[in-house]
């Protein structure tokens, strides 16, 4: 064997003929050159790699070699930048990577070559990087997209949903542009479900809504079938997709239409309309990331239509409520004025009648008022109890022990007659309706003042302890008659009463207004009682943190 | 000495009126049965000692016609009392704002009603002093 025009020894042979086979077992194409840039050697890869044609390759014209691997490189000017630099630094190491004309991506590697402690020359090795290159590539658009979807996605989330046609407007806007599709449109099933109707078209080129458009569900029954038992129906091409092709006569010809992405809108399970994608142009392959982003288009419309219902029923709810206070005051007034008539025409009659000895007629007289006062009571109550929310109040910090001092002051009266006495514990200070809060205790220590033993005067005592850090438990302890706790439901209800006229009076709605209070304001009323023994009602109120 | 009854409800006006003589005021006592009556009598005569006043009427309400009174220079000082079957908060606090004197529920009893206009009689025509300006 000989190699540069030298006999060799048998172990230089060997040693060459391992290099050899090494540098052809490589998946890299090596290339060997001296200090002056001339090819020492190389292996196949790296003809292959660079495709260099044989003539050139027998020719050993370096310049020739040099010439057809530049034509190849989109930057040749750098790439011999580079080399220029390495050949000034003999013993530098340098890695980079070259991107050439048809798109391949080489990594390039280049090391010296040593003889003892001295340079000899320099290798070059080369590896093809482009599928790797091309795999990154595809799974940073992929990244890219699926953030871009997500933006999509909380932007659309984020915008107020109470008004259905701006909403889907802006969803069918937001998702053409997004999935870059043609046309999007929502469609709903009409009441009978026999028909599709178009509530927004998205067009991207104009930029452009409309709407109206129909499709009766009998003429594609094979699209409606797959609407059912689909969560996506990503048909690339739509014109030979078994779930979209009865649209191919008409609809898709008209519009040019060659792939489409129709998502099922569903509530509560029900198919309730459709999210549709349709494609122009060149038929298109919808990535799973695309459905997806398509399927969560369609659960944001089902939510849009969950919220605009909501709101509507909010304002019918809102214009109700406003009826009922008008109803209310109309029907408290206008019942108080003739009863105001009877009552006072029943007094005056009673009087010119008290020349006439009859205690039968004083009687019936007295009885007229009394129903007629009664009545009054009545109106009055359900005038206060309507007016719990008709007219609430924004919450405020409220002290109970100033309120409560408000309270006793205005039952002063009662007390003295009574004999009564009132015991308070530090009470907190809540969330709540100052006026309302007010009500709830008066009427639930008037009540205590009311259902008294007529042996012993009556005596409350109001004591209160915190629960957790949100909750304040506030007892309302009598010394009064109690009740069977079997009623303790029946109390609560409005015109609910445990005794009759003649031993108490009242229209029973006291601890109705008590407890509807106490609800607005986000707590509970119970009681404990036993007949005799008397009675304790718990508040449970939100205390200020 | 007049008083103005502005009520709409003849029973009413009956009864109030059968109240004010019990108290004492047997003679002068007019009524008008709406605001526009209200005005259209102030105007045209000699302003009266008291009106009492009812705020749910037809055509011109109580409160409309709180508010003429109380802009109109020869009527302003006249003592105004609403006496109305409201109590609701609302009213109450509206009718002061308006420019009433004082606010009253209409009392349920006719013994009550009496005593009612007895005060207001003591008060608004016996013990407060109104300035002489403006007033014929």
């Amino acid at each position: 064997m000989t190699f540069g025009g030298k006999k060799l020894s048998d172990e230089s042979a060997r040693t060459l003929s391992l290099l050899r086979s090494t540098l052809e077992s490589t998946a890299d194409g090596i290339l060997v050159v001296d200090l002056t840039g001339k090819i020492v050697t190389f292996n196949r890869k790296f003809v292959e790699m660079w495709r260099i044609p044989e003539t050139i390759i027998e020719s050993r014209d370096d310049n020739q070699a040099l010439a057809f691997v530049l034509n190849q490189l989109k930057d040749s000017e750098g790439f011999l930048r580079k080399v220029r630099e390495l050949y000034s630094r003999p013993d530098a190491e340098s890695f980079d990577t070259l991107e050439f004309k048809d798109g391949r991506i080489f990594e390039r590697y280049s090391q010296p070559q040593r003889i003892g402690e001295k340079s000899a020359g320099r290798v070059w090795s080369f590896r093809d990087v482009t599928e790797r290159k091309l795999a990154e590539k595809i799974l940073q658009k992929r990244t890219e997209q699926i953030i871009r979807h997500q933006r999509a996605l909380f932007e659309l989330a984020k915008m107020d949903h109470a008004d259905l046609d701006s909403s889907l407007k802006r969803i069918a806007e937001v998702d053409s542009k997004t999935l870059d599709a043609s046309r999007v449109s929502v469609w709903f099933y009409t009441e009978d479900r026999s028909e599709i109707i178009c509530e927004t078209l998205f067009r991207l080129s104009e930029e452009q809504h409309e709407k109206g458009l129909r499709l009766r569900a009998r003429d594609y029954p094979g699209y409606f079938h797959a609407l059912e038992e689909s969560r996506t129906i990503a048909a690339n091409d739509a014109v030979t997709d078994p779930r979209t092709r009865e649209f191919a006569g008409d609809y898709l010809k008209k519009f040019g239409i060659t792939s489409m992405l129709d998502v099922p809108i569903r509530r509560y399970g029900k198919v309730v309309g459709i999210v549709c994608h349709e494609h122009t142009d060149l038929k298109r392959d919808w990535t799973l990331e695309e459905q997806d982003f398509a399927a969560s288009i369609a659960d944001l419309i089902s939510l849009s239509l969950e919220a605009s219902e909501r709101k509507k029923a909010e304002i019918e709810l809102e214009r109700s409520n406003k009826d009922l206070e008008q109803f209310a005051y109309v029907a408290s007034h206008d019942l108080a004025e003739p009863l105001h008539t009877i009552i006072g025409f029943a007094d005056r009659l009673k009087k010119y009648c008290e020349r006439v000895p009859d205690p039968t007629a004083h009687d019936y007289f007295d009885r007229i008022v009394k129903a007629a006062l009664r009545m009054q009571k009545l109106i009055e109550d359900i005038l206060v109890y309507s007016r719990v929310t008709t007219k609430a109040k924004p919450f405020e910090p409220v002290d109970l022990n100033t309120l409560f001092q408000e309270v006793v002051v205005d039952l002063e009266a009662r007390l003295k007659d009574s004999e009564g006495r009132i015991e308070a514990a530090k009470l907190p200070v809540v969330r709540g309706d100052r006026a309302q809060l007010q009500q709830l205790f008066q009427n639930l220590i008037s009540n205590a003042l009311k259902f008294r033993k007529k042996e012993a005067p009556p005596r409350v005592i109001v004591t209160s302890r915190i629960l957790d850090d949100r909750t304040a438990e506030i007892s309302i302890q009598d010394n009064g008659i109690g009740f069977e706790e079997k009623f303790i439901e029946q109390i609560f209800q409005p015109f609910q009463r445990l005794h009759g006229w003649s031993e108490f009076d009242g229209s029973g709605i006291g601890l109705a207004i008590c407890q509807k209070i106490t609800l607005r304001h986000g707590g509970e009323i119970t009681a404990k009682s036993k007949p005799g023994e008397g009675s304790t009602f718990l508040l449970k109120l939100p205390v200020l943190s | 000495m007049i008083i103005l009854i502005a009520e709409d409800n003849e029973d009413h006006f009956i009864l109030t009126r059968d109240a004010l003589r019990e108290a004492g005021l047997s003679d002068n006592i007019r009524w008008v049965a709406d605001g526009e009556a209200l005005m259209d009598y102030l105007l045209k005569n000699p302003p009266p000692q008291l009106i009492l006043l009812d705020l749910n009427m037809p055509r011109m309400d109580g409160r409309q016609a709180l508010k003429e009174i109380r802009s109109h220079p020869r009527l302003l000082q006249i003592p105004i009392v609403v006496l109305t079957t409201s109590k609701a908060p609302d009213d109450v606090l509206r009718s002061y704002e308006l420019g009433a004197n004082s606010f009253i529920k209409k009392p349920l009893t006719y013994d009550e009603m009496v005593h009612c206009m007895k005060t207001l009689k003591r008060y608004w025509l016996e013990i407060v002093e109104l300035p002489k300006t403006n007033r014929s």
